[in-house]
């Protein structure tokens, strides 16, 4: 709402300059958001542009305004004659007529008659009046309406009373599929429900939001029919959103103008009318209120407002707080008072109302700051939080960027993955209202997501990434019930292994770059027995390059490289490799406490086992051969060597394991470990046909 | 004996010199003092056989050079040890102005440092952090929180809709509803997680971050929220922040107010980032409406609380300086790496 200071001056007296104006008000919770200087010389005027809360409706006005003004500086509140002077003899009553039939949408409205009227350009002071705040003139009667919906809240409308049918107004719901057009030039369909102001025959007017072009004043009017009402806010809220209609009209009807109001200002409009255009207004009002708009009193607590506010305030202090902004405050029994708000102040319908008027008048920089005289003992965070915390901890020193990529996405993207048609990922939940086509669902996976970021910094020139994002993903359970929100762990890594450097070669990532910072992270969260399973069918992989997480027999994600197809159609450039696991799942597998085991006390031995195995033979199956076994002396299996090529048969590996033997009680013999050694080589040649290399 | 002694401690001298290397200085002292087959050992073997006379003189004389010998390889050894680190602290010269050789750093989001931060200061006075579903019922979202349908109130929120009753959460605040509905009070929680609101431009992305926060219990006051918020900010903005508490409006808060701190760009005088108001709003902030209890079947009469919201990309944006809220989340390397 845009003040102009000048013309609030007209109501009540400030001595305070413009910035301590705009901040008293910004204190007492009309933000003024900004305050700018417009005209020049004798038309110097300041502009404060208030932010205006959607419960303070009695506040979109000049008056409102200075009413707050007056409050909280104590100066009187001038308000204007609202009062026709030396009306004519004719009445109104014998020009018009108004009918409600519609009284819940239209509680009350009031009409005056202006007859003989020129219209014409309105004087410098009105036009500079309304340019200040951004209005256009238009003729001197629509300038006035205008005018005084600024002075006091209300907004008004003129009609050309001439080119009514039957010279009447009758306010009723409009029929289906009636039509009007309305001033700015659109021709509007009218469904049942909306409120239409219409005359003996057609629709002339959207209430509380837009007239109609045909029954507009213009320069032939002579007779003026002026319109004031109350419509409810509810009905012309949802006719406005329903036209995608926003005026100062309905933005006013909507949160609920002064019922009040209609009288007044159009006594002040009709004599403003009158005098500018040289017209004489008709003799009374119509003013038609079937549904009055009870107003009920409120019992206020003095003790109450301590309670809520902390401080303490006398009687005498909350009943002059609420008085000052026109409350009826009366001394009840035992500390209470009786309080009746203002018409214009429908926000206020209990004492919390009231108490935070008090607040807001004592200043809330007057209400100390202190601690909750309360045990304040600390708290910690969940076991899930604090594993969602330790996997991003796990990654961050993994040398991973955490990413943080928007919750959406769109079919056509979901598609690059070439999901199998049963997958649940391809039920993508779509926004009623996206902002576009590419946020148009909610995610189902994180990895177009990744693929996405990773395009976006290959053509930054930032093409090694290591990259990560733990969040949520959205699957529909009917119209009925909420999706179900699965948080996803997701990574990817590209580019080279290293930042290039006189220190070492230029080296791309591969499948084990990505595979030992996802075995990191779950041996990190402490889930045991977790394994992987080589799978080729995963569509978005490589299909020799690709694996099933599980742990025990449930499957928790995959690991892979991701298909060629991909890579072209994201226009990626580079391979890239990608895991994704259910975070959630994982959870459950993740070890509660730490378990100390003690140190050994007798050293343990080490032997290393050179095979020549069959290149198609894994190494997880020559593990679980070693292991195999069930010796509870092998401590530790690791594979550290592996090669082709010279000296070794076309077709073949060549590994080497080292195998640690340890026992607890005592220091172990070479006779023993090789007894052992000896049954994991025959185990070997057995199941696997494997043979010994030469040492 | 005597005469072969000597003999060989002449050769063994010569050996000696000979030696370039700490392994020819041990093949020398194997060669003369090993304990099987050193040349002076095998001969002191020999003692035994001369006569009982001469065994005292020729032993005394055989010790001697047994020792003498000893002494002066372990004195070649050192030397020559000694000499081998002079010469390779010489040699290995080294560009010590050459840059490290060191792993590539990861780092966390930006968002996730600050609420990390923010949860962190709430922890130490008893909030606990709970979650609740981003895609939300119309009721936990709006009705709930006292925001009437067809409302202008919820205007201030531009809401994405999944179905009629079914939205994206615009707001933490429901999970505040959701905690009152299954504990009893006390309750002192906040809610850290995304929102969205349609809307996108230099100042708004459709997705962003928020931290609500709720204490009810007996006897909680406006003073408290003071209290209680201004502490918060102080420990993240630091102690000597100006702090101001303003009226506001929010539907589920009355008194509500809006928390500014003073702008950190131009120490209030009035700048761009502050749009000359020398303040930044921080957070919003409220005493529970009673409705809201009402409504979780709470006795307003009973406990009172105070709710307050954040943006944590708004905290980020003025603690690091940041002037674009979609850098967030078009995750450039180079944005990323600075919060490392």
């Amino acid at each position: 709402m845009k003040i102009s200071l000048n013309w609030l001056k007209e109501y009540v007296d400030i001595d305070l300059d413009p910035q301590e104006l705009a901040d008293r008000l910004t204190m007492v919770g009309l933000e003024v958001e900004e305050l700018y200087k417009v005209g020049k010389r004798a038309g110097r005027d300041w502009v404060l542009d208030v932010g205006v809360a959607p419960n303070r409706p009695d506040c979109l006005s000049h008056i409102g305004i200075a009413r707050e003004v007056a409050a909280f500086s104590g100066k009187r509140l001038r308000l204007p004659a609202a009062k026709v002077i030396s009306p004519s003899n004719v009445s109104i009553n014998s020009l018009t007529s108004v009918t409600i039939k519609a009284p819940k949408l239209c509680p009350r409205y009031g009409a005056r008659v202006i007859m003989d009227v020129v219209v014409r350009q309105s004087p410098g002071w009105l036009k500079q009046r309304l340019e200040a705040i951004g209005i256009r003139s238009i003729n001197n009667v629509v300038d006035i309406t205008n005018y005084v919906m600024m002075e006091w809240g209300q907004p008004l409308h003129a009609f050309d009373l001439d080119l009514l049918e039957g010279e009447r107004i009758v306010v009723r719901q409009a029929l289906p599929k009636e039509r009007i057009i309305t001033l700015d030039g659109v021709e509007r369909v009218l469904d049942k429900g909306y409120l239409a102001i219409c005359d003996a025959k057609r629709p002339v007017a959207l209430a509380g939001i837009m007239g109609g072009q045909d029954t507009e004043v213009c320069e032939k009017t002579r007779r003026v029919l002026l319109e004031g009402a109350y419509f409810d806010p509810n009905s012309i809220r949802m006719t406005s959103r329903k036209i995608e209609l926003n005026t100062e009209a309905s933005h006013r009807f909507e949160r609920g103008v002064d019922p009040e109001g209609p009288l007044p200002a159009l006594a002040r409009a009709a004599q403003l009318i009158a005098e500018l255009s040289g017209g004489r207004t008709a003799k009374g009002v119509i003013d038609k209120y079937p549904v009055p708009l009870d107003r009920g009193r409120i019992g206020l607590r003095v003790l109450r407002v301590e309670e809520i506010l902390g401080v303490k305030f006398s009687q005498s202090k909350v009943r002059k707080y609420l008085r000052s902004l026109q409350m009826r405050a009366e001394d009840g029994r035992r500390g209470r008072l009786t309080v009746l708000p203002p018409s214009f102040r429908r926000d206020i319908s209990e004492e919390i109302d009231l108490i935070e008027e008090v607040a807001r008048l004592a200043g809330y920089e007057n209400i100390p700051a202190r601690m909750p005289d309360t045990h304040l003992a600390s708290a910690t965070l969940s076991r899930e939080q604090l594993l969602e915390k330790k996997a991003k901890q796990v990654f961050s020193n993994n040398g991973f960027l955490e990413v943080i990529n928007y919750s959406f996405t769109s079919p056509r993207v979901l598609q690059s993955l070439r999901l199998p048609p049963g997958d649940p990922r391809n039920n993508l939940i779509e926004l009623l209202n996206p902002i576009s086509e590419q946020h148009s669902s909610l995610r189902t996976t994180q990895i177009p997501g990744l693929l996405q970021t990773m395009r976006y910094n290959v053509y930054h020139k930032n093409p090694n990434l290591k990259i990560f994002e733990l969040g949520k993903v959205f699957f529909g359970r009917g119209k009925e019930k909420l999706p179900r929100e699965v948080k996803m762990l997701t990574a990817l890594i590209s580019g080279d292994r290293e930042e290039e450097s006189w220190a070492h070669g230029k080296e791309e990532v591969d499948f084990y770059d990505l595979k030992g910072p996802l075995e990191d992270v779950l041996e990190g969260l402490g889930v045991e027995g977790f394994r992987f399973c080589p799978k080729s069918d995963i569509p978005y992989f490589h299909p020799r390059r690709s694996v099933a997480v599980l742990v025990g027999n449930e499957g928790v994600g995959g690991l892979g490289e991701i298909h060629p197809d991909l890579i072209e159609e994201f226009d990626l450039k580079k391979r890239a490799f990608v895991f994704e696991l259910n975070f959630d799942k994982l959870s459950k597998f993740c070890r509660k406490k730490k378990a100390f085991s003690a140190l050994p006390k007798y050293p343990g031995i080490q032997r290393d086992l050179s095979i020549i195995a069959d290149e198609n033979i894994t190494a997880q199956e020559i593990y679980q051969v070693i292991a195999g076994i069930e010796e509870d002396l092998v401590k530790d299996i690791k594979v550290f060597d592996l090669y082709q090529g010279n000296n070794i048969p076309p077709g073949k590996n060549s590994l080497t394991y080292r195998i640690k033997y340890q026992a607890p009680d005592r220091t172990l013999t070479d006779e023993e470990v090789s007894q052992i050694q000896e049954r994991i080589l025959l185990n070997l040649r057995n199941k696997l046909q494997v043979e010994v290399r030469d040492k | 004996m005597k005469e072969m002694l000597i003999r060989l401690q002449q050769e063994a001298d010569k050996d000696l010199a000979a030696c370039a290397s700490e392994d020819d200085i041990f093949a020398v002292k194997v060669r003369y003092l090993g304990r099987k087959e050193g040349r002076i050992t095998m001969l002191l073997r020999e003692l035994g056989k001369i006569p009982q006379e001469e065994r005292p003189a020729v032993g005394k004389l055989a010790n001697e050079i047994k020792e003498n010998l000893e002494q002066r390889v372990a004195q070649a050894q050192s030397t020559i040890h000694e000499k081998r680190k002079r010469d390779y602290l010489a040699q290995e010269k080294t560009d010590v102005t050459l840059p490290g050789r060191k792993a590539r750093r990861g780092g966390l989001h930006p968002v996730t440092l600050v609420l990390d931060e923010v949860i962190e200061i709430f922890l130490t006075m008893g909030f606990e952090a709970v979650e609740g579903p981003e895609a939300e019922l119309d009721w936990y979202n709006f009705g709930s929180l006292n925001f009437p349908n067809e409302h202008p109130a919820r205007d201030m929120h531009d809401t994405f809709y999944l179905g009629k009753e079914m939205l994206l959460r615009t707001h933490t605040s429901p999970v505040q509803i959701r905690t009152m509905e299954k504990q009893a009070p006390p309750v002192r929680i906040v809610a850290p997680g995304k929102v969205y609101r349609c809307d996108s431009d230099i100042s708004h992305t459709p997705m962003f971050h928020q931290l609500e926060g709720l204490m009810v219990e007996e006897g909680i006051s406006f003073s408290d929220l003071k209290g209680v918020l201004t502490h918060f900010l102080h420990r993240v903005f630091g102690e000597e922040t100006p702090i101001r508490f303003r009226p506001s409006f929010f539907p589920f808060t009355e008194p509500s107010a809006e928390v500014d701190i003073r702008c950190a760009v131009c120490r209030g005088k009035g700048c761009r980032v502050c749009s000359q108001s020398g303040w930044l709003e921080i957070l919003g902030s409220g005493m529970v409406h009673p409705e809201v209890l009402r409504i979780v079947k709470y006795d307003p009469e009973q406990v009172s609380g105070f709710a307050f919201g954040m943006g944590i990309e708004r905290i980020a944006m003025l603690k690091f300086g940041i002037d674009d809220i979609r850098l967030f989340y078009e995750n450039d390397q180079r944005f990323l790496e600075q919060f490392q």
